[in-house]
C-alpha cells in the first residue's frame, strides 16, 4: 500500500527536474515540514542534485577530428581487405563449383553415349572425315605440282622466272653496294 | 547548472545552421568525408562528456565517443531527418556505453596480457595516473558509479545534456514512466551512496563537489 512518504520521494524527484505544478509542490512542501524522514531525504537529494548541476562539462583532447579521421581510414582499409577476400573466397567456390558441375555433366554425357553405344559411332565418324580430308589434301597437291610441271615448260612463265631473277640480282646488287658503303666495319681506320 | 552547451544546430539556433547541418548530412551521405568531419567537430563535445561520464575514464571516453561516430558514418543513412541529429547521436552514444558497462562486469583479463610486473607499485605515477586518481576522489564520478548502468545515463542526459523526459525516453529507446521511474531510483541510490560515503573516515569525505576535475573543462 502506497504511503504519503512514497508519494513525497516521487513528487521530490519530479519537483527536482521541475515538473511540479503549484498545488503538488504544497502538497509537497506540507509533507515534508512534518516528516523529519522525508525532510531528511529532501536535503540529501538536493545535495546530490547540486553535486550533479554544478560538474563541468567535459571536452576531448585536441586533434579528436583527426584521430577519427585516421580511425576511420583504418577501420575502411580493414573492410576493403575483408571484402576482397571474402570476394576471393566466394569466386574460388564458385569456380571450383563450375568446374565440377561441368565435369559432372560432361561425365554423365559420356557415359551416357557409351552406355548407348552411340559414342563409338560418333568417333568412327570423326577419324573418317578426317581420312576423307586427309586424302583431299594430297589430291590437292598432286594438283599444284601436275600444274607447275605443265607451266614451266610454257614459254611465258620462262620468261616470267628469267626477269624475276634478273630483278632480285640487280636489288641485291643496288643494296648490297649500300650496305658495304655505309657499314661501320668498311671505314678505313688506318 | 553545468549544462552542456550543445551546438546552436541541436538547440535550433538558427535556420541558417539547421540548414547546414542538413547540408553537412546530406553531403556526407554523398560520400564526403570533409563533411562528415564537420559533423564530428560540431558535436565532439556533448558525446564525448556523455562517454566520459558514462565510464568515467578520459581513455574509454574517447574511444568509446570515437566508435560513436564511426557508427553513426556507417548507419548515416538510416538516420531520420524528421527527428535531431544531437539525439540521434546521443543514442548511439549511450547504448554504446551501456553496453561496455554491461561487458565490464564480466571482462575477464589473461595472465598473459599482464606484464610479470605488473603487480608491483609503479614509484612514479604517470600523468594520466595522477588524473584517474583524482578523479577518483570525484564525489560527481562516485554518485554516478553507484547507479546501474540504464540509470547513469538517464541521469546524465538529464543533467548534463538537459533533455526532457521524453527526449530521454526516445535517446534511451523506452518510456516516459520508465524514465520517470529511473529518474527517482537513481536519486534514492545517490543519496544511499553519499550517505555511506560520509559515514566513512576521512579519504571520501575530503572530496568536495567544488574541487571537480575535468579532461577538457569548458
Amino acid at each position: 500500500m502506497r504511503t504519503e512518504c512514497d508519494t513525497c520521494g516521487e513528487r521530490m524527484s519530479l519537483w527536482l527536474d521541475g515538473r511540479l505544478d503549484r498545488a503538488q509542490i504544497e502538497q509537497m512542501e506540507a509533507h515534508i515540514t512534518v516528516c523529519p524522514i522525508c525532510r531528511a531525504t529532501f536535503v540529501a537529494w538536493r545535495r546530490a542534485d547540486t553535486g550533479l548541476t554544478s560538474a563541468p562539462t567535459v571536452s576531448p583532447s585536441l586533434g579528436f577530428v583527426a584521430r577519427f579521421q585516421t580511425r576511420l581510414a583504418a577501420r575502411r582499409r580493414r573492410r576493403y581487405v575483408w571484402a576482397g577476400l571474402v570476394t576471393l573466397a566466394v569466386a574460388s567456390v564458385g569456380l571450383w563449383l563450375a568446374v565440377v558441375a561441368l565435369m559432372a555433366v560432361s561425365g554423365l554425357a559420356v557415359w551416357q553415349d557409351v552406355s548407348a553405344g552411340g559414342l563409338w559411332g560418333q568417333m568412327i565418324d570423326i577419324f573418317l572425315a578426317l581420312g576423307e580430308t586427309g586424302v583431299a589434301c594430297v589430291d590437292l597437291a598432286l594438283l599444284v605440282t601436275r600444274a607447275l610441271e605443265h607451266g614451266i615448260r610454257h614459254p611465258a612463265f620462262v620468261a616470267y622466272t628469267l626477269v624475276t631473277v634478273g630483278l632480285l640480282l640487280a636489288w641485291a646488287r643496288i643494296v648490297g653496294g649500300r650496305v658495304r658503303v655505309y657499314s661501320p666495319m668498311a671505314v678505313d681506320v688506318r | 547548472m553545468a549544462v552542456l552547451v550543445l551546438p546552436a544546430t541541436s538547440r535550433g539556433g538558427g535556420r541558417n545552421m539547421v540548414d547546414e547541418e542538413r547540408n553537412w548530412i546530406a553531403c556526407a551521405l554523398q560520400g564526403d568525408d570533409d563533411a562528415f568531419g564537420q559533423l564530428v567537430e560540431a558535436y565532439q563535445r556533448p558525446v564525448f562528456n556523455l562517454c566520459y561520464r558514462m565510464l568515467g575514464s578520459p581513455t574509454e571516453a574517447e574511444d568509446a565517443a570515437q566508435e560513436t561516430f564511426i557508427r553513426a558514418y556507417t548507419r548515416l543513412s538510416s538516420y531520420d531527418a524528421d527527428r535531431k541529429f544531437s539525439s540521434w547521436l546521443l543514442a548511439i552514444a549511450s547504448h554504446y556505453c551501456i553496453d561496455q558497462l554491461r561487458r565490464r562486469r564480466f571482462k575477464l583479463v589473461s595472465w598473459d596480457d599482464l606484464p610479470p610486473w605488473s603487480w608491483l607499485p609503479d614509484p612514479a605515477p604517470q600523468p594520466e595516473e595522477v588524473t584517474l586518481n583524482r578523479e577518483a576522489k570525484h564525489q560527481v564520478r562516485a554518485l554516478l558509479e553507484s547507479l546501474p548502468p540504464d540509470y547513469r545515463a538517464a541521469m546524465i542526459l538529464r543533467y548534463w545534456h538537459e533533455l526532457s523526459y521524453e527526449e530521454i525516453a526516445r535517446v534511451l529507446d523506452t518510456t516516459v514512466s520508465a524514465i520517470k521511474s529511473r529518474l527517482f531510483r537513481a536519486r534514492q541510490m545517490m543519496a544511499a551512496s553519499a550517505a555511506q560515503a560520509e559515514a566513512m573516515p576521512v579519504a571520501t569525505a575530503a572530496a568536495g563537489v567544488g574541487g571537480l576535475e575535468a579532461v577538457g573543462e569548458g
